[in-house]
């Protein structure tokens, strides 16, 4: 039985910071460039949908007068742990431990542009929204000196390539929260995954579909190392060798994978990679044995490649996780759908996510729309075909922790249909 | 109302330059003539905020140089161009850098502004 192929192209430049070279600069670069290109985006947009109102900056409110105004949102919250809240001599509203969710019914949302700030009123839910999204407001500024919206406007969807017809089933295989080294680690349920999707397991018919499988993206913390080693005390000499026991029984699992099909790994928050985000790929120094095989391709996160011309894009997670803190919604989904809908993969960074201060590009900004977005590290398994206004779809993945659920997902290129590979070692599961 | 505004100008979190005397347009305008900065004893006793800035580098200021006029005219255009609010921020950046940005995000920036050297900005080691 043969293994199917599918032409793979890396399109992940944007994401290494190779040639980047740290001056000294700080945050502002990065909104200015992402507020210019929203912007222009956005003023090619705001004319279809509201035709006979004049777009102004914040300087240029009369009040009154109705008008378009497009800025970055900042939403001021209270409970935000801010590094000064130590110094603080008094009692204050915020709790001494940390809560997961920074929400609070007082936060209030504010535009900016570079000419000023205007606070906000109306139409606009400061629980939907996060610092560092860019809108159009259509409104007027009112005697209080704020400005209250009436409406709204995203950027929507990008544009998107149309899906390519493949003829036969051809599948992806994305699994994350490996946590090899956790105590939430069950080797024989990675074994169990690895020679399923090898194929040294089942009967015929689960083997063919195992020879599907084109490849398989592992999203984020594939390793947990113990943070008694992590907390800046000298680690004793008979306990150094612990420290790299995670990663060696990573390659040694990996090694199996990539002898047998292609594979991406990208780092996640618990990985030996740096931690703001892009974070670059993990070296192939800490793959010996995987490393050899011209399969073994490690990828930095966030991740976008295409597979028979299909677009696929995604992160460990981070950047929904911090959506979760700073605001509110259904389900991960609908903060997946909203950054797509925002055209921004990671909109709270730099402000409580972290990021490298780029001086001339927001490398988040997701220009083209993709047909698979994947989040890693979730709470759940999760899909939506989300279709957009110019008949885009994509089919949006929340994967969740191998390590937990036992689950992972599969991806159908054919028609973008996702199944789940579960596994379990009781037998009262 | 605009003027309200514009006195409670407030960027995005990142540092915020020493205040003053006479407002944002005043020091506008000191720094576009190339000025000397205010004597720290002026109006009664020295105020602990400026005591921490360095001097501005003033070009000397010779009458009668044809070149040095020139460069005292490409510096005030340089300055011009480092205040200019459409560019973005400048600090952080050289100005050919803060140039090539602002050509490659297609706002065409004045030639003239463009300098060769590795010259950074009005604002550098005074914020």
């Amino acid at each position: 039985m043969e293994r199917k192929q599918a032409d793979y192209s890396n399109l992940d430049e944007r994401y290494t910071i190779q040639g980047e070279r740290y001056q000294g600069q700080q945050y502002s670069h990065i909104y200015y460039t992402r507020l210019h290109h929203m912007r222009t985006l956005l003023h090619a947009l705001v004319p279809s949908r509201k035709p006979h109102l004049p777009v102004t900056t914040v300087l240029g409110l009369e009040e009154g007068k109705d008008c378009v105004l497009v800025g970055t949102l900042y939403k001021h919250m209270k409970l935000k742990p801010s590094i000064l809240d130590e110094y603080s001599k008094e009692r204050s509203a915020i709790p001494l431990v940390k809560p997961h969710n920074f929400m609070h019914s007082d936060d209030n949302l504010i535009l900016e542009d570079e000419s000023g700030r205007v606070a906000l009123a109306g139409a606009i839910p400061p629980a939907a929204y996060v610092t560092g999204v860019v809108v159009a407001l259509h409104g007027k500024e009112t005697s209080a000196g704020n400005f209250l919206v009436e409406d709204v406007m995203e950027a929507g969807l990008p544009p998107q390539t149309v899906l390519p017809s493949i003829n036969e089933d051809k599948y992806v295989v994305f699994v994350s929260g490996l946590s090899v080294g956790s105590s939430t680690f069950n080797p024989l349920q990675f074994q169990l995954l690895i020679d399923h999707i090898t194929g040294h397991l089942g009967d015929e018919n689960e083997q063919a579909i195992a020879s599907k499988i084109v490849r398989v993206v592992v999203a984020g913390n594939s390793v947990h190392i113990a943070p008694r080693f992590l907390n800046g005390q000298t680690v004793a000499a008979k306990d150094q060798p612990r420290i790299a026991e995670p990663i060696k029984e990573l390659d040694i699992m990996l090694t199996q994978l990539v002898a047998s099909l292609p594979v991406d790994i990208m780092p996640g928050c618990n990985d030996p990679a740096n931690f703001a985000l892009p974070q670059q790929p993990l070296h192939r120094c800490l793959f010996s044995g995987a490393s050899t095989y011209n399969t073994f391709s490690s990828c930095p996160n966030p991740h976008q490649f295409d597979l028979d011309n299909v677009k696929f894009i995604g992160t460990s997670g981070q950047n929904i996780d911090d959506l979760y803190r700073n605001s509110d919604a259904k389900d991960r989904l609908e903060f997946m759908e909203r950054t797509l809908k925002w055209r921004h993969l990671a909109p709270t960074a730099p402000n409580s996510l972290g990021c490298y201060p780029y001086t001339d590009k927001d490398p988040f900004l997701v220009e083209t729309c993709p047909h698979v977005y994947f989040a890693g590290n979730q709470d759940r398994y999760e899909t939506r075909l989300l279709k957009g206004t110019e008949k885009q779809q994509v089919r949006l993945i929340s994967i969740p922790r191998f390590c937990e659920s036992g689950i992972a997902v599969m991806l159908n290129l054919r028609n973008l249909e996702c199944s789940t590979l579960s596994f379990s070692t009781s037998f009262d599961a | 109302s605009y003027e309200e505004r514009r006195r409670r100008q407030v960027l995005l979190p990142a540092a915020e330059g020493p205040l003053r005397r006479g407002g944002h347009q005043a020091h506008r305008r000191r720094l576009q003539e190339g000025g000397a900065p205010p004597p720290e004893a002026s109006g009664g006793a020295p105020d602990a905020r400026y005591a921490a800035v360095r001097p501005i580098p003033t070009p000397p200021i010779h009458h009668g140089g044809g070149a040095d006029a020139g460069r005292e005219d490409a510096e005030r255009k340089a300055r011009e161009f480092d205040m200019d609010m459409r560019y973005g921020p400048c600090l952080g950046l050289t100005r050919a850098q803060r140039w090539q940005r602002a050509a490659a995000l297609g706002l065409a920036p004045p030639p003239h502004a463009l300098c060769s050297d590795d010259q950074p900005c009005i604002w550098e080691g005074r914020v």
